[in-house]
């Protein structure tokens, strides 16, 4: 076995040849496979930037990643989406790793690929609130039947900070955002939120009321917002 | 036509129709029995009612989770490579009421496997509400009166958080649906104030409640299925994987490889 250090002054053609074996051997379920060629190249992607170290493991771990991926994506989905999965998950695992000494914290290959593993969950989440969200807006389209719709206003909103920021404004007081927030974000029934919040809502129906004010005006909003923005 | 503002909505005597607080405590099942019985029989309030619901949903649809961090920021709060420590507290104290973060959290960055005890440490040494996986210790069935001849009385587990932390659940069949069953649980070795219990199956969140002073807690209508049960509050967290209520097997429990 050659020692770390030998194998930091491996080329990355080289470091790929062994991390294939090696990789193959596991599949086997031979004993005594060696991680440390993988780990070294991921070191070598996030800690030293090194190019062709990243290009080796988007196409040595993309099969895992999407099999990862498509656990967590309950709809149909197109092989262009689970792609785009797969490389928002290495993407994203670029930016987190190559970060000063964030991969300080990854002493082994079997961390690295659970955290692999989160990054393709998360993509697969992100993905999947996309959807959630495009599908409200048709549902809401279609059951407006042809007049105009205020959830329109929120087709250009993908992402739900944007949400967030239309909405924010028009929150008067402390109650209002917890509404908001644990209600009409949340799903909590109004019973919840009057026991997780006694001091500020009297009673539930003091709950209901709030919603009820806030169902009405955040409508009224989005209807606006929507004759403004949208054809 | 009808001159809409003269059916002032508070004044019983003019207006026989409910209000529309009333109407949303009925939708949410907080109505008294009056309001109950008023929305048997008044189709005009049904249809308002039917109105509020739509337009609630739609509305609740769109601002869904528009409150949550993004995936990949809770992805690296769990796993503790956030850079930015005002996003970090932000994200704990969310953790502390969301339910789907929560789930998110035990899924898919704590997995049940390797990683998850790896994060229990992280969480742990970051002075961190640590997520813990309930140990199932014993399920008793006690037989008794049987209604349908297949399904025991009552079915009681008991799961341990931690050392001092344990969980008893107790299934029943729901006395006003044949075919529903009712959770009793009760929470002891912790402080319970203000601590949620999320009922899940097959990924969708079914009940949401409070734990009462004492640690009891009361989930009517569940249909027979493997769910997922997690204590949430801002210090605590406990998830019961599998929990299958009513003749269900549980489910397969599959662990994930370490990959060179």
């Amino acid at each position: 076995m050659q020692v770390d250090q030998d194998i930091q002054s491996l080329p990355v053609n080289t470091l790929a040849e062994h991390c294939v074996v090696e990789t193959q051997k596991f599949l086997d379920r031979k004993s005594g496979h060696d991680t440390r060629y993988c780990f070294e190249m991921f070191r070598r992607a996030f800690v030293e930037n090194n190019q062709d170290a990243y290009t080796f493991i988007s196409k040595h771990y993309s099969s895992l990643v999407s099999r990862w991926a498509r656990e967590r994506l309950p709809f149909a989905h197109s092989e262009q989406v689970l792609e785009e999965c797969v490389n928002w998950a290495f993407a994203s695992m670029f930016r987190t790793l190559s970060r000063p000494g964030a991969f300080d914290q990854f002493p082994s290959l079997e961390r690295v690929i659970s955290y692999m593993r989160s990054c393709a969950f998360s993509a697969a989440e992100t993905e999947n609130r996309k959807r959630r969200h495009s599908n409200t807006v048709e549902l809401a389209d279609q059951l407006s039947s042809g007049e105009e719709s205020p959830e329109k206003a929120l087709i250009r909103a993908e992402t739900s900070e944007k949400v967030r920021q239309i909405v924010l404004p028009l929150l008067k007081d402390e109650r209002e955002q917890i509404v908001y927030e644990c209600y009409f974000a949340l799903d909590m029934p109004p019973r919840v939120i009057f026991q997780m919040n006694p001091t500020l809502f009297q009673n539930v129906k003091e709950v209901h009321r709030v919603k009820q004010i806030m169902l009405e005006r955040l409508s009224r909003a989005l209807r606006r917002i929507s004759e403004e923005f949208l054809p | 036509m009808t001159d809409r503002s003269s059916l002032t909505r508070f004044d019983p005597p003019h207006n026989p129709h409910l209000d529309d607080v009333e109407i949303s405590m009925y939708l949410e099942g907080d109505a008294d029995e009056d309001t109950l019985l008023h929305m048997e029989q008044c189709a005009g309030c049904r249809a308002r009612a039917e109105h509020f619901a739509t337009q609630q949903d739609h509305l609740r649809g769109l601002l869904h989770r528009s409150t949550c961090p993004q995936p990949d920021q809770l992805r690296d709060y769990a796993w503790d490579l956030l850079a930015d420590d005002e996003l970090e507290k932000s994200i704990q104290h969310h953790l502390g009421f969301c339910p789907y973060c929560t789930h998110d959290y035990f899924h898919d960055y704590y997995a049940g496997d390797t990683s998850g005890e790896d994060l229990f440490t992280v969480a742990a040494a970051g002075g961190r509400p640590p997520f813990r996986q309930a140990v199932r210790i014993e399920t008793m069935a006690h037989s008794g009166h049987q209604r349908d001849g297949n399904r025991p009385k009552s079915k009681v587990a008991l799961f341990q958080g931690d050392a001092n932390s344990m969980l008893m659940i107790t299934e029943l069949p729901d006395d006003g649906d044949t075919d529903s069953f009712v959770l009793e649980g009760n929470v002891s070795g912790i402080e319970t104030d203000g601590l949620q219990v999320n009922v899940w199956l097959a990924e969708r969140l079914i009940a949401t409640c409070l734990l009462d002073p004492a640690g009891d807690f009361r989930v009517v209508g569940l249909q027979p299925g493997n769910y997922e049960i997690i204590l949430n509050g801002s210090t605590f967290k406990l998830r019961v994987q599998h929990l299958a209520v009513g003749n269900t097997p549980p489910d397969e429990y599959v662990q994930s490889q370490n990959h060179p």
